[in-house]
């Protein structure tokens, strides 16, 4: 009697542990899709609304793009050299403006990275190999909320064995 | 759970931890915070750099700090500062570890009770500390505070000088252990100046020094290095030679071409000998007059027989180092002249003047129009007494700002008994140490680099300070803080000035009036700011004594009799402690002493030979006796000290100053007494004698060095100077075996040459130049981001520097060598060819790469280097918060089970070669160079292009002494050697 609960209790297990096992699969592949809208920020940006329906250039708010490794994300006093004036009692531009004036500074959530061991620059990319902003992350001119791109090394290396890029490990990128 | 055994439970733990390990990765937590506004010329991503001074010691190197993104991450010597000329030490480039460091103190704190502190608010210690100095002033006892600080020479002390005043309080007791009393007095005795000098060591074309460690801690020891590289460099068929007399082979003496060990006190009178001996080779021209036979008197005040019996110094020797004085043009003779680290200082540095005084143009070395700020440092008799009116009671405010007496006097003046008569202690300190601890309350300073001030080693040069990041903790400016209690003690009208910054903009501004006066004021003042600080266009010409003149009794020292038993001993300072002020800087600690090799700790240097007679092992814990005091430290046995003498390192066993200076015993100024010398004020060193005694414990030494030798593998190579000169006549060139495809044998080589496209970097270190001080280690370290492992992983020997400063011994002790050993970057790498991974992998630019991310931890490559450069991450050593702010965010912070090793600084590589693009050009000689290069005091490493054949390293490597180690094994090293010049003008 023992010997056959202990067996139940086993089978039981046999297929309960997997089961679960699949269910997380198929939860967090739900979720991963549901991040490819991107992650929720604090202040509803949208890029399509400022890039796409107003045509505000990238390099004004990251203007850094092309003479720096880092492209740098708009100081907060810059959001309000248009929306002062423009629509500035919506909602979510109030709740900028107390960030701003209680110099409690937005805190984004990074939508784009590669690891700490990558040494990504954007300069030489913008400066000299002419690319777009698009062409790494995205059309984010029809973006509300920005999708993060998986920058896997197959992403960069691709692209570097067609433009006959740097593909040194250290000279390019790991160091 | 009945039936659930450990099979079962392992399978499915599998299956879930396969699961879990296949992905779902968590939602970034990486945030991106916006400046509110933006800081003015910040771009996101690129350096700033701020010139200000270096403080971690009187000598003033101007410094260019680093600034990314908010944060200073690296300091530079500023090139065009006339004390260093782009060049630090060890101490200057670990400044950035005063900054960070942990133990800081990050408000104000209250002593509630014995060893209790509690936070504070600003308002509430400014208040407590005006309360009190309310209620003294009011009383008019003025005179009952005292107010010790490090030397302060601008505007700050301007400022202290006249709060003070305004308190009718005494002058500041400036306070500086090194303050070289000894030699201000023989300045005083034989040029009539009571000053320190400026010496110019290039000017003299012989060198004399009784103890003085002019490379380490001397005076101004970077600029000395560089004097001396100029010194040594051989030029007109000729090296100049440089003699060390003195009780260790230390350093500098390493440095010299003879080193003529005597006990520690009989300095003296072997200047005596070489000045009698010398007599007889010099003309009337040389020594004539009065001076003469002052200068004959003097010397046979003391026959030279009892000089030879006394010293131990072979006759025929001492006869040869006369014979070159007297025929050297120029010879200069240096005196230590602190009063602690040998007996008769004052009698070693008299006799090194005599020797200065011999020949008129011996002053063009000595420059006494730009005497140095330090000789304004009160006397240790000054001390002492403000240490007998502590006792007595007769101090009610002690406030103490960035001294630290407690620490550096010897038990026996009770200095810390003293501090407990005084009702309030307030100090200004930025991290806590010996003398803080007894404080009552501290009001914390910001360091000198977050500082506004000046500072002016010397006469004739004002360093600026700027803050070069905001303040990383809640401190203040000792200069706002003395403004605003000042306003409160003495009325708004008191202390007009808004703040300190405002002060020192005028005081410049002033200065600006006299030194240029065509440019506006404001401009002055940026301009000088930009530049970092203000002083002369051109190196003016040395200025004479205002006489020369002699008469000095060295019968009292002579006359003193030691105990015949016991040993000698001498306390030495280090290069990469100074006072003892660096030991809380991990990097310093991690810094292997150039002559022991030791981290992490003291010991005590005793020769191999009496360590075995007295059957002390390495390691062992002896208790150190001398009739005033005692002290504790392991012994290591060494012939860097003859069999007579043993050698303590001044610096660590303080009672309390932070985490890393965790070695509380060990500290020699305890064998001293409590008095001072009645004819210089210094403190006293008896000549006495110390007993050894084992406590029967070891303490494990975490010294870095296998063996002292080298076994005839020929790492660190000399050549005869005189052979160098033939080669170099006879147009001999080096047998090298070069890592381009012009280096490529098809009978010995089994792999392909490396094709290089425009570069293959490669280095050349000069080992004549290499004074061993390990500048370049600490300089890689804050670069390259590489860890600080600790004691015990020390121990194990698990350090991680990427560069190594070998030292050497030849087999005779006679001489010792200095290997700086970075990765070699080999044509045909070794560790390339046995990683299963490929993680070493060869880079166009002929760099030997080490890909982290691909790196899986076998170890082969570490095996198989016969260099033993790669350095392998047992843990993932963290840094405690603030210390990694200082990271540099251009290499990756490497982890647990990872290899990493010297990258030929590559992300300097990439940074030069965006910045030649950016102007359509390649990168051409001199654009950049590694951060070892960048610092080295004696340009002793050059870095380049290879393939560039108007490079520097290109041409450098023709020289007839370059050779590569371990050539024989065929991986045809990047990293070329320049042998040392030896030479022996005293042979028989």
């Amino acid at each position: 009697m023992a010997s056959r609960k202990k067996h139940s209790v086993r089978r039981v297990l046999y297929v309960a542990i997997p089961a679960a096992i699949l269910g997380s699969i198929l939860f967090f592949h739900y979720q991963h899709t549901v991040r490819a809208f991107g992650p929720e920020q604090p202040i509803y940006f949208s890029h399509r609304v400022h890039a796409g329906v107003k045509e505000i250039s990238c390099n004004f708010c990251h203007p850094f793009a092309e003479r720096s490794r880092n492209p740098g994300i708009p100081e907060m006093e810059k959001c309000f050299y248009c929306h002062k004036h423009v629509i500035p009692t919506h909602p979510q531009i109030v709740k900028e403006r107390q960030h701003y004036e209680n110099n409690d500074p937005v805190q984004w959530k990074k939508v784009y990275y590669v690891p700490d061991h990558v040494k990504f620059m954007h300069k030489p990319h913008i400066k000299w190999g002419g690319l777009e902003c698009a062409e790494c992350h995205g059309e984010v001119k029809t973006m509300d909320r920005l999708q993060s791109v998986d920058f896997q090394m197959k992403f960069c290396i691709t692209c570097h064995r067609q433009r006959e890029a740097q593909l040194d490990c250290w000279l390019a990128c790991h160091h | 759970m009945a039936g659930f055994d450990r099979r079962d439970f392992l399978k499915i733990m599998g299956l879930a931890g396969t699961t879990a390990a296949m992905g779902c990765s968590p939602e970034s937590n990486r945030t991106l915070v916006p400046y509110i506004s933006p800081p003015e010329d910040l771009v996101p991503g690129e350096s700033t750099w701020y010139a200000t001074t270096c403080r971690e010691c009187p000598a003033g190197c101007g410094v260019l700090a680093r600034n990314r993104d908010g944060r200073v991450i690296k300091l530079e010597g500023n090139p065009s500062h006339p004390v260093n000329e782009g060049k630090l030490c060890a101490r200057g480039q670990a400044a950035l570890h005063g900054l960070y460091n942990p133990d800081r103190y990050r408000q104000p704190m209250k002593k509630v009770r014995r060893n209790q502190w509690e936070p504070a608010q600003w308002d509430k210690a400014r208040a407590a500390l005006a309360d009190r100095l309310t209620r003294i002033v009011n009383r008019g006892r003025g005179q009952r505070i005292a107010f010790i600080s490090d030397l302060q020479t601008g505007t700050l002390g301007n400022l202290v000088h006249h709060w003070l005043s305004r308190m009718g309080a005494p002058p500041p007791w400036i306070y500086e252990p090194f303050s070289y009393e000894p030699l201000k007095e023989a300045n005083r005795i034989a040029f009539g100046a009571a000053v320190l000098p400026h010496y110019h060591l290039h000017e003299a074309d012989f060198l004399l020094s009784f103890g003085a460690g002019f490379l380490e801690t001397w005076l101004s020891n970077v600029e000395h290095a560089r004097s001396f590289a100029r010194f040594r460099t051989p030029h007109e068929g000729r090296k100049n030679v440089f003699v060390h007399v003195g009780p260790r082979f230390s350093m500098t003496a390493a440095n010299g071409d003879l080193w003529i060990p005597v006990a520690p006190g009989d300095e003296y009178l072997v200047a005596l000998g070489i000045l009698q001996l010398a007599v007889k080779h010099l003309t009337p021209d040389n020594i004539s007059g009065k001076l003469g036979g002052q200068l004959l008197a003097a010397a046979r005040e003391i026959p030279l027989e009892d000089i030879l019996k006394r010293t131990g110094v072979e006759k025929n020797l001492l006869e040869k180092v006369a014979l070159a004085f007297a025929q050297a043009r120029t010879p200069l003779a240096l005196a230590e002249g602190l009063s602690f680290t040998s007996p008769h200082s004052l009698e070693t540095a008299v006799a090194a003047n005599l020797l200065c005084l011999v020949r008129e143009e011996s002053m063009k070395a000595i420059d006494f129009g730009q005497p140095s700020s330090v000789q304004d440092c009160d006397s240790s008799r000054r001390m002492r007494e403000l240490c007998t009116r502590m006792r007595r009671g007769s101090i009610e405010l002690l406030l103490v700002h960035h001294a630290n007496p407690a620490f550096f006097l010897p038990r026996s003046w009770e200095f810390e008994e003293a501090l407990q008569e005084v009702p309030m202690v307030v100090s200004f300190n930025t991290a806590p140490d010996d003398t803080s601890r007894h404080a009552h309350w501290v009001l914390p300073t910001h360091t000198p680099l977050e500082s506004w001030g000046d500072h002016v080693p010397r006469k004739g040069i004002r360093g600026l300070m700027q803050p070069v990041m905001g303040p990383v903790f809640h401190t203040r400016h000792l200069g706002d803080i003395l403004l605003s209690v000042g306003r409160q003690v003495r009325g708004p009208h008191a202390f007009p000035a808004e703040n300190f910054r405002e002060v020192l903009r005028c005081a410049v501004q002033k200065a600006g009036e006299h030194e240029a006066p065509h440019v506006p004021a404001r401009e002055f003042w940026q301009q000088s700011l930009r530049r970092g600080g203000i002083w002369p266009a051109r190196e003016e010409p040395a200025k004479a004594p205002p006489h020369r003149t002699l008469s000095f009794s060295f019968q009292r020292a002579f006359r003193t009799q030691e105990s015949p038993e016991g040993l000698h001993c001498t306390l030495f300072p280090t290069v990469q402690f100074f006072d003892g002020r660096g030991a809380n800087r991990p990097w310093l600690q991690e810094l292997p002493d150039p002559v022991s090799q030791v981290t992490w700790g003291v010991w005590v240097e005793i020769h191999p030979d009496t360590a075995r007679k007295m059957g002390i092992a390495k390691g062992d814990l002896l208790r150190i006796q001398s009739p005033h005091g005692e002290t504790h430290a392991p012994a290591l046995p060494l012939p860097s000290v003859a069999p007579h003498t043993i050698a303590i390192p001044m610096g660590q066993g303080h009672e309390e100053f932070g985490r890393y200076a965790a070695i509380h015993y060990g500290h020699p100024l305890h064998l001293l007494s409590s008095r001072t010398d009645d004819r210089d004020g210094a403190m006293e060193r008896q000549a006495f004698k110390v007993s050894l005694e084992k406590h029967g414990r070891t303490i494990p030494l975490a010294n870095v060095d296998g063996s002292i030798y080298q076994h005839g593998r020929g790492f660190a190579r000399a050549m005869p100077f005189r052979e160098h000169q033939k080669g170099l006549a006879a147009g001999t060139r080096p047998h090298l075996y070069l890592p381009l495809p012009e280096g490529y044998d098809p009978a010995k080589d089994f792999y392909p040459p490396h094709d290089h496209v425009d570069y293959r970097w490669a280095m050349a270190i000069d080992l004549d130049r290499c004074v061993g001080c390990g500048a370049c280690v600490v300089a890689c370290n804050a670069e390259n981001n590489v860890a600080i492992v600790g004691r015990d992983q020390m121990i194990k020997g698990r350090f991680m520097s990427w560069l190594r400063v070998q030292r050497y011994f030849e087999e005779d002790h006679s001489e010792m060598r200095f290997l700086p050993m970075p990765c070699q970057h080999c044509d045909n790498a070794p560790c390339e060819s046995v990683c299963p991974v490929y993680a070493p992998h060869h880079s166009k630019e002929g760099l030997n790469n080490q890909v982290y991310n691909r790196c899986i931890g076998t170890r082969f490559c570490a095996q198989n280097c016969p260099y033993k450069v790669r350095r392998f991450n047992w843990f993932t050593f963290t840094r405690p918060e603030p210390l990694n702010w200082q990271l540099n965010p251009n290499v990756t912070v490497r982890q647990k089970g990872v290899m990493e090793k010297c990258s030929f600084c590559v992300q300097r590589i990439i940074e030069a070669k965006h910045r030649a693009r950016d102007r359509n050009e390649k990168v051409q000689d001199g654009d950049f160079t590694t951060a070892c290069a960048q610092t080295c005091p004696a340009d002793a490493i050059i870095f380049g292009n290879l393939m560039d054949s108007r490079s520097r390293v290109r041409k450098l490597i023709e020289d007839p002494r370059t050779y590569q180690v371990l050539r024989e094994l065929n991986t045809k090293p990047a990293v070329f050697y320049l042998k040392k010049l030896t030479q022996n003008p005293f042979e028989a």
